[in-house]
Order: structure tokens, then sequence, then C-alpha cells
């Protein structure tokens, strides 16, 4: 079970997150302020810590730096109500790993959370491995099955191939006829592209946390679709 | 209009110095006249009525010579006219023109002149002088009763004219003395008048470029205070209002900047709660309830991350200065963000960019912020199947974003008041979005030294964001 520590001063912020992380099954220890974030990341050693910037007794990026110069090398997520470029920076250059903005939806945060560990702690998933993960999705090729939390989405095998592909090369951008080689198997000159446009879009009525804002399966102007990294 | 001012009063003052010494330099110059006049006209008087005497004594005294050798030889000796009349003023006889009389014509007797001797009479007192009366030759009629005792029979009285007039060559000089002074003055007064009102005009006129500045936006702006005139005074309460308007200004803006910022924090709370409550609630009732509370707790997101950002476009010290950006670059980037919403939402969006690089000078994060909403409130307002287009170009030393949409339109009313905070057209209650689109796309088109505005249309909507060309645009 991952430990994660959230760093946090707004009770009601913290409590709701614990919660919500606790649901993903991660065990959550939660320190109202900078110092005692960070003395108990020493102390314990949390596989992650999610550290607010604003912060009663200081800064979060200065407790960010804190931990590093401390030898501490866990994924720090940071939270900010600003979204700025400035920030962004910033917080990159502080020794995050990567930041989110307040109100953040909690589907994203956990997404994120989950990349963090894959990439920090060794990835779970390769191209061919049974179980693959996408966003805050987990994809069971042998199963033929799609969960987000403990809720299965049902998908139709076309779209559950579609995602799987798309899984399977994160990032990469594929035309529609390229989809159609090798999703739906035929020949790119036997089949209408514009009816990946209506699969791309049922997909995403299932999968995406919000259909009508897309950030799992991204159009690509002029090309075509490609997989949110 | 702000530079008409003080050229105006660098007008005005000049005009009204040349006036005042016009006005003294004829003043001055008339009395001068009028009093040099006066006394030059009684000397005149005075040797008339002194040859009037003249003549009436000879009259009395040189009885074998005739009337009008009499009267010819006192006009000679005295250089004027004279003439002799009867008791009802009639002429008797006369001596003619003096210049036209000659020593030669003093001996020869006059028939016409053969007159009675004069009647007698008070001879020295001038009874009836005519009031002494200018005209071209400045010659004054002076009359003298002449009775006395031996005149010859008729002649009531002497009437000299035409004598010399005295300071007329003086009065001349003047005259052209007081011409030349009043020029000489008039242009010392207006080149005074000129110096003045430009060292009035000048820290007014600079006075004025920070009040247009401040105006402008540009808050932190000061006047120049020189001296402790009533100008300096003015420079430096000038100052200090734009002092307390800037702390004004900035205070409000970090209001609202800290409240939008302390909304972030509760709204993150009731968001994950509400997502949680979404995961576990069973009945499809609270499903629905739970999708309404959490569309309004995004409609409060929205309307603080637009606060957020129209405070930071409006902060004064944000003025950051610009780079060159491509505009078709940062149309492209900003139509990819939002390309699978357009899709998701049935929405045709086109893309139209020239071969050529169309460059202007500018903060690209702000330029971006205006085109990311231009082309998010198309996507917004229009229905499903509808296309949106978007594009750059050139025109008239201008670069211009425009995006265009087949969606409801904005009526004629509306073309201003749509750039408003939180101003909504009619029929739009229902729709997405906090009202701050495109009075963020205002800002941000402000603060990147360009313009926005709703540019007529066939059907639909287009906006257009003009920015000044860049040179160096293909």
């Amino acid at each position: 079970m991952n430990h994660i520590l959230v760093i946090e001063d707004d009770a009601a912020v913290a409590e709701s997150l614990s919660e919500g992380l606790g649901r993903e099954g991660f065990d959550v220890h939660w320190e109202e302020t900078g110092a005692g974030g960070v003395a108990y990341a020493r102390e314990r050693g949390p596989h992650l810590v999610i550290l607010d910037v604003r912060l009663p007794d200081g800064s979060g990026f200065d407790f960010c730096r804190e931990m590093r110069s401390l030898g501490l090398r866990q994924p720090i997520l940071i939270l900010t109500v600003q979204s700025d470029e400035v920030d962004r920076v910033l917080g990159l250059e502080m020794g995050a790993d990567d930041y989110l903005t307040k109100p953040y939806r909690l589907r994203e945060l956990i997404a994120r959370v989950r990349a963090l560990l894959r990439r920090a702690y060794g990835d779970l998933s390769s191209p061919e491995s049974d179980i693959l993960y996408v966003a805050d999705l987990v994809i069971d090729r042998t199963r033929a099955s799609v969960r987000r939390g403990d809720r299965q989405l049902n998908l139709t095998p076309l779209e559950f191939r579609l995602l799987v592909f798309f899984a399977q090369h994160p990032g990469q951008v594929f035309s529609r006829g390229q989809l159609i080689e090798h999703v739906w198997g035929y020949g790119a000159d036997l089949y209408d592209e514009k009816s990946v446009n209506v699969h791309i879009r049922r997909l995403r009525e299932k999968i995406e946390d919000e259909p009508s804002d897309p950030r799992i399966v991204l159009t690509v102007p002029g090309i075509g679709y490609r997989l949110a990294t | 209009m702000h530079g008409a001012r003080p050229r105006s009063l660098r007008r005005r003052l000049t005009l009204t110095y040349a006036v005042i010494a016009l006005l003294t330099a004829v003043v001055l110059g008339g009395i001068l006249v009028v009093v040099l006049e006066a006394h030059f006209s009684s000397v005149d008087e005075a040797n008339l009525r002194g040859a009037a005497q003249r003549a009436a004594r000879n009259l009395g005294a040189a009885r074998s010579s005739s009337l009008e050798q009499v009267l010819r030889l006192t006009a000679y000796g005295t250089n004027t006219r004279v003439q002799a009349l009867g008791a009802a003023r009639e002429v008797i006889a006369d001596s003619g023109s003096p210049q036209q009389i000659t020593g030669a014509s003093l001996g020869a007797p006059s028939p016409a002149g053969q007159g009675q001797p004069a009647a007698a009479g008070d001879a020295t007192a001038p009874v009836s002088a005519a009031p002494p009366r200018m005209d071209e030759t400045r010659s004054a009629k002076v009359y003298v009763r002449a009775a006395l005792p031996g005149s010859p029979a008729g002649v009531a009285f002497i009437r000299v004219s035409e004598g010399p007039s005295s300071g007329g060559s003086l009065m001349g000089s003047v005259i052209v003395a007081l011409a030349v002074a009043a020029v000489a003055a008039v242009v010392a007064a207006a080149l005074a008048g000129l110096w003045i009102s430009s060292r009035i005009a000048r820290p007014l006129t600079l006075l004025a470029a920070a009040s247009d500045r401040m105006a402008g936006g540009d808050l932190g702006t000061r006047a120049e205070v020189a001296g402790d005139d009533e100008i300096g005074r003015l420079a430096r309460s000038f100052n200090q209002m734009a002092t307390q308007v800037e702390a004004t200004v900035t205070a409000l803006q970090r209001f609202v900047s800290d409240a939008a910022h302390q909304l972030g924090t509760p709204l993150t709370a009731l968001r994950t709660d509400l997502e949680l409550l979404q995961d576990t609630a069973g009945d499809e009732g609270d499903k629905r309830r739970l999708d309404r509370a959490l569309a309004q707790e995004q409609r409060l997101e929205d309307l603080g991350r637009g606060l957020l950002q129209l405070s930071r476009l409006e902060s004064p010290d944000a003025s950051r200065p610009g780079r060159p950006v491509d505009l078709a670059g940062l149309l492209e980037a900003a139509a990819d963000a939002v390309s699978s919403r357009a899709e998701q939402a049935g929405l045709d969006l086109e893309v139209a960019v020239p071969d050529a690089p169309v460059v202007v000078i500018a903060d690209p994060e702000r330029l971006r912020t205006a085109v990311e909403n231009l082309v998010d409130n198309a996507i917004k307002f229009t229905p499903p199947g509808g296309h949106v287009t978007c594009g750059v170009g050139a025109e008239n030393g201008s670069a211009l974003i425009w995006v265009c949409d087949d969606g409801p339109g904005i009526s004629a009313a509306d073309t201003e008041r749509v750039f408003q905070r939180f101003y909504r057209a009619p029929g739009t209650a229902g729709r997405p979005g906090s009202g701050l689109g495109l009075a963020i796309v205002l800002a941000a088109a402000k603060a990147s030294g360009g313009s926005v505005r709703v540019a007529p249309a066939d059907a639909g909507t287009r906006m257009e964001i003009r920015l000044p060309l860049s040179p160096l645009s293909a």
C-alpha cells in the first residue's frame, strides 16, 4: 500500500482529499504545517508528498526545496491556486515533480498521483503487460475490463481495442487512417474516416470525467488523435 | 484635443498682450495729438486775431490808399487772407489768398475794392470769433468788428482767415513717431506674452501628458514638479491625487485577487466532497442533484478564475515588455487546446493561417489569454453542428486575429456591452460561463497593445483582435 503525505493547512481540503485518496487504496497522513510535514517526511519516508503552496509557516516552494536538500527523493505534487507560468516553472525548479491548480478534480489528482508513483517506483505496465494504466483508469487486458476506482466502465469491444491501442502508444499521434488500419484491421481505403470521429466521441463519453472537456483522448487538429500524457 | 489647449492658451495670452499694448499706444497717442492740436490752434487763432486788429488799425490810419490795398498790405504783412465785411457780413473787399499776393501787386490800387470808410465801433474786442475749426488747411477764421473812427464806410467787420498753421510738421513727426512706437510696443508685448505663456504652458503640457498617461492606465506616472508657483502646487497636488488613486486601485485589485484566491480553497473542498458523493450516490435523483451542484461549483470556479485573470491583466505592475510573437503559431496553439472540446460538442473548428508569418510585438502570455478566451467563447455559444472559423491576417499595417462562428450572433445594440463584466446578452442566460470571457479578452488585448471588436458579419458572430503589425512580418 502506498503511503502518501498531505501537507495542507486547510482542514476541509485535507479531509476530503484524504478520504478520496483513502478510497483509492492509499494510506494517507495529513500534516498542517510545512515544518511538521518536512519532519514527518524525514522520519517516515512516505512514497509521495502532496504539498500546498500557501502554508501558515511559509511557502510550499521553500519546504519543497528543503526536502530535496535533506535528500528526500520522493515524488512531490504541488497544489497551487495560481496557474501562472511563473509559478509552474518556479515549482518545478524547486524540485517538484508535478503541479495541480486548485480547485482540482479528484480524478485528475489521483491520475497524477498514480502516474508519479509509477514513474518513481517502476512502471508496472509495459505495452505488452496485462494491466495498463491510462489517467485514473485501470485496463485489464485479460478480462477486457476498464475500471475507474471500483467502478466498471462498459466499453464495446471496438472502444476497448481503441483505448488499449492508445494506452500502448501514449502520446503518439495517429491519423484516422492509421487507427482504421490498426484497430479496425481494415485497409484505410475501405472504411469511412468520419466514423472514427463517432467512435471516439462515444469512447470519450464513457471514459472521460467530463466528456465535453476531454482530457484523456485528445484531438490533434488536421492530423488525428493522441492519448494525453 | 489635449494638444490644442496649451497652444490656444499661448495664442490667447500673446494676443491679449499685443492688444493691451496697442490700446495703450492709441489712447496715449490720441491724447497727445489732441492736446498739441488744441495748443497749436489757440496759437494760430491768436495770430489771426492780431492780424485782424492790425488790419482794423491800418484801415483807420491809411486813408489815402484804397480799401483793397490796405487789406492786401495787411495780408502780406501777416501772411493771412483779410476781408472787409459789411454789416450783413457781405464781402466788400478781399485781399485774396496770401500765397497770391506779391510785392508788385501791393502798389496797384484795386478798382473793385473801393468802398466806404469803416463804421465806427468797438475796435479791439473780438466779438464773434468763429470757433477754431479744423479743416484741410487747418485755418481758423477770426472776425473783428472794425469800427475805428476813419474806417471806410460800410465796413463793419474784418475777417481774417487762411493764416499760417503752426506745428503742422511737428504734428506729422509726432504721429509718425507714435506709430513707430506703437508697432514696437505691440511686437514687444506679443513676444513677452509668447514667452510668459510658454513658461505657463510648458509645465501645463507636461502635467496634461502625465494626466493622459494616468487616464491611459499607467497609475505609476507622476508629474514633474518645478518651482513653487501655482503650477508647481498644481503638479504637487496632482501627484498626491495620483498616489491616492494608485493606492486605491491597487488595493481594490489586490482585494479582488485575494478574494478570488481565497475562494479557491473552500471550492476545492466542496468539489472533492461532491465528487466523493457522486461515486457513492445510488439514487438517480441524488445523482441529478449532485450534477447540478457540481455545475454550480464549476460556475463559481470559473468566476474566481476569471476575476483572478482580470485582476492580473489590469494590475499596474504587470506591464511586461513585449517580444515578437507569430500570430499563426499562437492561434494554432489556442485552437489545439480547444479542438477536443469543439469536436466533442459536434462543432467544425477550422483554422486559416497564411504561409507568411504575421508578427506583432506583444506579451505572448496575455495575447494567448485573449485568443484562447475568444475561441473558447465562440465554441461555447455555437450550437452543435455549427462552424467556428478562425484566422490570422494583415490589413493596413495592423495584424488581425479573427474568430467567426455561425451561432446566434450579437445584436447591434450589444456590440459594446458584450465586453462589460458580467454582461450577458438576452437569451444566453442558460449558457455556461462566468460572464467575464469577453471582458478578459478586452483586457488582455489592451494589455498587449491591441483592441478587440465585434465586426460586422452576415450571419453569426465575427470577432477581431487588432494589433500593430511588426516590421518583422513578411
